[in-house]
């Protein structure tokens, strides 16, 4: 055997798990060869440092914000997490409405008819009954109160709890964020708002405008998602 | 930066999961608490990268927290939670597309010591800068096999089981980790 075959069995010699004949040959080679002696220390050396060492742990850098991302990727997983089991004594309406829908193309074409048919139908209804009132009708229009608007108001608050929710979980993050990042957050916070600002202006002005409430919802919606996103980082 | 994790838990680990199954974040936190050093340290030898390690770590513990229910208590909570760790940290080797070397195929070629070339102090005393600043430039294989049995103190069998490979690759993947690493350590020792 030469040094380099010795030195394949370093390992096992000095882990204690070769053959005692192969560990004598091995034993009796170190004796006369400084080279694969020197090895032989070299390789214990960092074994037994490790062996020394062992069960000793880095510490996280900042073990708390660490918890809380953990914690904030765990609440977010739960909130998008699939319905559990329903317990035995459900309701029948509770089992209904937890039940997964699957539908075949006809009961999907045919579920799509009779949609079509009952918005038509009431909408003829809806019509005659407009038309029966006459002249009358823009005058009941003005007197109704601003349902939209108080709806849209309430919404806009509903929807600002939230957001001043994942406002919170971002903001506990940021100072972990470089400065692009920061940069990218707010510059898609700056859009985000600008839409929300220029469509609350023009429900203002006309409370029945629908393009404008529609925007509203969508930016008001994007703002969530963002957040939620850069909580999560 | 080094710690020694020693604390006496003053609830039993298996409580701890039964409870946070059942959704309590404080029971939890508690196993975080506890058991995020080992996990940390195993990524950050793993990968180097301290950033890297701790996005690591932050995936192992929601991946226990996903999994917790399943842990019947059968073997040691470490024992579950570090092969979950292994698993991970394999995983996202994987996806960063890493090839864990084989022993027939790792390419890698030997260190040869010729004589009168190495330096005449040899290796230098290790130190654990100085090994951690080596182990990170082991190749994958190599450092996971490395920090397996001598860092964590597992032994073959156990390793070839969490890698899905034979003994003999293990030892054969530890025995060039330690070459490797002796020659790494003497180079850092050379002078400038």
């Amino acid at each position: 055997m030469n040094c380099e075959k010795y030195q394949d069995l370093l390992s096992d010699f000095i882990d204690g798990s070769l053959a005692p004949e192969d560990r004598n040959s091995v034993e009796t080679h170190l004796n006369v060869c400084i080279v694969c002696s020197e090895a032989r220390n070299d390789l214990g050396a960092i074994v037994g440092f490790c062996l020394e060492h062992r069960g000793e742990y880095d510490a996280v850098p900042n073990e708390r914000a660490l918890w809380l991302r953990i914690n904030n990727m765990i609440e977010v997983d739960s909130a998008s997490a699939p319905r559990t089991a329903l317990p035995a004594n459900a309701g029948s309406w509770v089992r209904l409405m937890n039940r997964s829908w699957q539908l075949s193309f006809p009961q999907l074409a045919a579920a799509v008819t009779v949609i079509i048919i009952v918005v038509s139908l009431f909408t003829i209804v809806g019509l005659r009954g407009f038309s029966f009132r006459g002249g009358s009708g823009v005058q009941s229009t003005n007197s109704v109160p601003p349902v939209g608007a108080v709806a849209v108001k309430e919404r806009f608050r509903q929807q600002q709890q939230v957001i001043a929710y994942w406002n919170e979980r971002v903001e506990l993050n940021k100072a972990r964020w470089n400065p692009q990042m920061r940069e990218t957050f707010d510059k898609n916070v700056g859009v985000i708002d600008a839409a929300v600002n220029d469509s609350m202006r023009q429900l203002s002005q006309n409370p029945h405008d629908e393009v404008s409430e529609e925007i509203l919802n969508a930016a008001l919606n994007d703002k969530v998602e963002l957040l939620k996103e850069f909580a999560a980082l | 930066m080094a710690a020694n994790e020693t604390e006496t838990p003053r609830t039993p680990d298996y409580e701890l999961t039964q409870r946070s199954a059942e959704g309590d974040m404080k029971a939890f936190e508690e196993l975080y608490q506890r058991h995020n050093r080992r996990v940390y340290s195993l990524c950050l030898r793993m990968t180097g990268n301290v950033t890297e390690a701790e996005d690591l770590a932050q995936e192992v513990f929601i991946q226990l927290f996903r999994k917790i229910g399943s842990f019947r208590g059968e073997s040691a909570f470490t024992t579950w939670l570090h092969r979950l760790t292994v698993n991970q940290v394999l995983m996202h080797f994987r996806k960063r597309g890493v090839r864990l070397e084989q022993t027939t195929e790792d390419g890698e070629a030997p260190i040869q010591i010729v004589k009168g070339t190495e330096n005449p102090n040899a290796m230098p005393v290790v130190d654990r800068i100085a090994l951690d600043r080596a182990i990170v430039q082991l190749p994958p294989g190599y450092k996971m096999v490395f920090t397996l049995h001598d860092i964590e103190g597992h032994e073959h069998e156990e390793i070839a089981r969490m890698l899905g490979c034979s003994v003999g690759t293990s030892k054969s993947q530890l025995h060039k980790a330690r070459m490797k690493l002796r020659g790494l350590l003497r180079q850092q020792n050379k002078p400038k």
